[in-house]
């Protein structure tokens, strides 16, 4: 969070030196990138390299827009303040109708990932079911590993969070949802695999001090998407130039700082998984409207 | 009372120095602890203040976290406070929702969501404030409620770390200390300095004192006296008692003069009557000589008579001469010299018919004044007949050893008393004191003089036997 913060600010200091600005604020062909915590390296100055790359390579001005949740990034992309956003699969399952896959991130060469339940590292936990009656920390509300896996393993066992744990909490960044495991601040956590494979290797801070103790099943890999308004155009120089990113010096520089191996076009059918277990996922209380669906 | 009595003992060159120096001490720690203890006092104050402030900005940012049960960024939020005051030297801070369960801390023990507050939170009480808190404790627990508006949402705790001022105490302290030691060094020199100032005249008065009883008077220079204070008062007086005793010593020297007369004349008078004996026969043999000097065997035994008679007083004035005689080199004592002593007394001896038993050992030539020697000896064996008026035993003997003539005058007469023997050995005779009168007082000066000793056995009614030595080798100078 401290990182995230930071970011923000210095962000926009970045744009208002390079003379952005004028690009990002009023300048209508810019082109509006949306992200969330989901982004592991957090570097201010790669976020400016990769963001001249796409420039340069797209043709046009990219702007990086964060925000805390993918809510906020959903909102901002339906009310089309963002052109192109790297979000959740549950996100884009539940809102497969209006938007398009522009490409989606190979991780260790494929373009699934999967959910990790996490403890500190010297928890005596070894199973979920261990955990009953703990504290438990999510990332996002509409994240796929970080809440509604989880949520899905909980309905496996039929119960739900509220029941399950004494208290749950949300951090709205993978990276947050190590740390408050990791500092004890809750007794486990449900968190992106490829985030905490990264960090466990990066971050010095972090590094040791949660262990895995589940992992769940393959899901596709948080995909990269726009609205189906957007133009088709634009979307497939975009989607070149990503899926162009491992064949140059640069491209692959930037990758290698993401923990990426890089972009392919996929068909939506790989989020199926996230369809399914999100529709197996139970309200605490069934209303009768809801159970018609 | 030992050690009293130890350093009761000590020079004042020592008192002085380590007196000046218990004093710097005692004045620094009167003056260094309560310093220290306000600057320390101080310093907590204010860090206390600082933290209070500190604890009222975040837990007025907290309300809506808590509210919201926004546990994370209500951590996160903390987490970030507390890493930008690391001047305010807290150990954690912890935030516990109204129900007192952990809201958020900052220390890992300390930061698991709704779990119960530590007993050492829930029990706080502003514990010990000021200097002594931070001898005996290591940190500073501190509690402020969140509110907002009369409503309560619980409590933020910081516990500040007191390491840093037991740190700054100690450094202090060893200033203090370090401080202490060099002025009380500086100090304890000037004290050393000024007794050394104080007790030197003070020896020098000492070293006279001495030298006066070895009966060497000397006064004090006066350039050595200090100007106005009690030590020259001192020593003042004392060259005004050394003037005194010079005065005495002279009149003494006068005194001695007379005494010597004295003696002469009680010598005059035995010469006289030793040469009378043999004047009245020789004047016999005179008047036979004019009755019957034609008579050859007569006139011949007279002659003989009457040499005899002139050898005999030539040989009492011969006597008397040598006894007197004041030759520059007379620096050496022959046995004759004291065989004549024997031939002094002789009158005395027979008038009093004495038995003197005369063992005179020395068979050479000593290097040693002799006229002080013949007077000694001479007075001693005349005292030796004044104490036996009606006849007794009278012993001298004379030896000469390596380094010292030892001589020894025994009488069975009347005795001296007890006190007045310790006089003689070791006090200052007066003049006109006791049996023996001046005799006696002459032979201390002489004895003194030539370094000698004696050694005094006496009984009243029983005799007194006396023993004086007096050493060779030595430069025999007379020392005023």
């Amino acid at each position: 969070m401290i990182r995230y913060h930071a970011i923000i600010f210095l962000f926009g200091l970045v744009l208002f030196s390079t003379g952005y600005n004028d690009l990002a604020y009023g300048n209508e062909t810019a082109v509006t990138f949306g992200l969330t915590p989901v982004i592991v390296d957090t570097n201010i100055s790669f976020q400016k390299n990769w963001k001249r790359y796409l420039s340069r390579k797209i043709g046009e001005p990219v702007k990086f827009i964060l925000r805390r949740s993918y809510q906020e990034i959903m909102v901002m992309l339906k009310y089309g303040e963002i052109d192109i956003a790297w979000i959740c699969g549950y996100p884009f399952v539940t809102n497969q109708s209006e938007l398009q896959l522009v490409a989606v991130p190979l991780f260790n060469g494929i373009p699934y990932y999967q959910s990790y339940l996490i403890v500190p590292s010297h928890s005596r936990a070894t199973t979920l079911e261990m955990l009953k009656g703990k504290t438990h920390s999510f990332s996002d509300v509409d994240s796929n590993s970080g809440h509604v896996v989880p949520r899905y393993w909980l309905a496996q066992m039929d119960t739900t969070p509220e029941d399950f744990f004494s208290k749950y909490i949300f951090t709205y960044s993978h990276e947050n949802v190590i740390r408050s495991v990791a500092h004890g601040i809750t007794d486990g956590g449900n968190v992106d695999g490829y985030v905490w494979e990264v960090i466990n290797k990066t971050d010095p801070e972090l590094r040791g001090k949660t262990k895995v103790i589940r992992r769940s099943d393959f899901y596709g890999f948080p995909p990269i998407v726009a609205m189906k308004t957007f133009s088709g155009e634009m979307v497939e120089k975009i989607r070149k130039v990503l899926l162009g990113m491992s064949g140059d010096p640069e491209g692959q520089k930037i990758l290698a700082h993401l923990h990426l191996d890089g972009f392919s076009e996929e068909d939506k059918s790989i989020f199926e998984g996230i369809r399914i277990i999100s529709r197996k996922i139970k309200p605490k209380r069934v209303h009768h409207l809801t159970t018609k669906n | 009372m030992g050690l009293l009595a130890y350093i009761r003992n000590w020079s004042l060159m020592v008192k002085i120095p380590v007196t000046v120096v218990g004093v710097v001490i005692i004045l620094a720690a009167t003056l260094l602890i309560p310093i220290i203890y306000q600057v320390t006092s101080v310093e907590i104050e204010n860090i206390e203040k600082r933290v209070n402030v500190f604890l009222d900005n975040v837990s007025d940012s907290l309300i809506p976290y808590i509210i919201r049960e926004d546990y994370w960024a209500g951590f996160d939020f903390l987490k970030r406070s507390f890493d930008s005051q690391l001047d305010l030297r807290i150990r954690y801070v912890t935030v516990s929702d109204k129900n007192q369960r952990i809201f958020a801390g900052t220390y890992p023990g300390m930061s698991k969501i709704l779990e119960p507050l530590p007993e050492k939170l829930k029990q706080h009480s502003n514990n010990g404030r000021g200097l002594l808190s931070i001898i005996f404790l290591s940190d500073l627990l501190l509690k402020r409620r969140i509110t907002n508006n009369g409503h309560y949402f619980g409590d933020i705790y910081a516990d500040i770390d007191l390491t840093q001022f037991k740190e700054r105490l100690i450094n202090l302290s060893i200033t203090a200390i370090v401080f202490t030691t060099i002025i009380s060094f500086f100090c304890g020199v000037i004290g050393y300095i000024v007794s050394r100032e104080m007790v030197r005249p003070l020896s020098v008065l000492g070293r006279h004192v001495e030298m006066v009883g070895r009966g060497e008077i000397e006064f004090i220079d006066e350039k050595t006296i200090p100007s106005n204070d009690e030590v020259s008062y001192l020593m003042v007086r004392f060259n005004q008692m050394a003037a005194a005793l010079l005065e005495n010593q002279k009149m003494a020297k006068s005194l001695a003069v007379k005494g010597q007369l004295a003696a002469l004349g009680k010598l005059a008078a035995s010469m006289a009557h030793e040469i009378n004996n043999p004047l009245g026969g020789m004047l016999n043999v005179v008047n036979t000589l004019q009755r019957h000097g034609e008579d050859h065997t007569v006139r011949q035994n007279s002659l003989d008579l009457l040499a005899r008679g002139i050898k005999q007083v030539q040989a009492i004035v011969q006597a008397a001469l040598l006894m007197y005689r004041q030759d520059g080199d007379a620096e050496t004592l022959r046995p004759v010299d004291l065989e004549d002593i024997r031939l002094l007394i002789q009158s005395d001896v027979k008038t009093s018919r004495i038995h003197l038993d005369w063992n005179n050992n020395i068979d050479h030539e000593i290097k040693i004044e002799p006229v002080a020697i013949r007077q000694v000896v001479l007075n001693l064996l005349l005292n030796g007949c004044e104490a036996m008026p009606s006849g007794g035993e009278l012993f001298f003997e004379a030896r000469a050893e390596e380094d010292h003539i030892h001589l020894v005058v025994d009488d069975n007469g009347s005795g001296m008393p007890p006190e007045f023997v310790d006089t003689l050995v070791n006090g200052i005779l007066e003049v006109d004191e006791g049996p023996g009168g001046l005799g006696l007082w002459i032979c201390q000066q002489l004895i003194q003089q030539l370094h000698g000793s004696w050694e005094i056995y006496s009984k009243l009614g029983a005799g007194t036997r006396i023993e004086v030595t007096f050493p060779l080798n030595q430069e025999s100078g007379h020392a005023t």
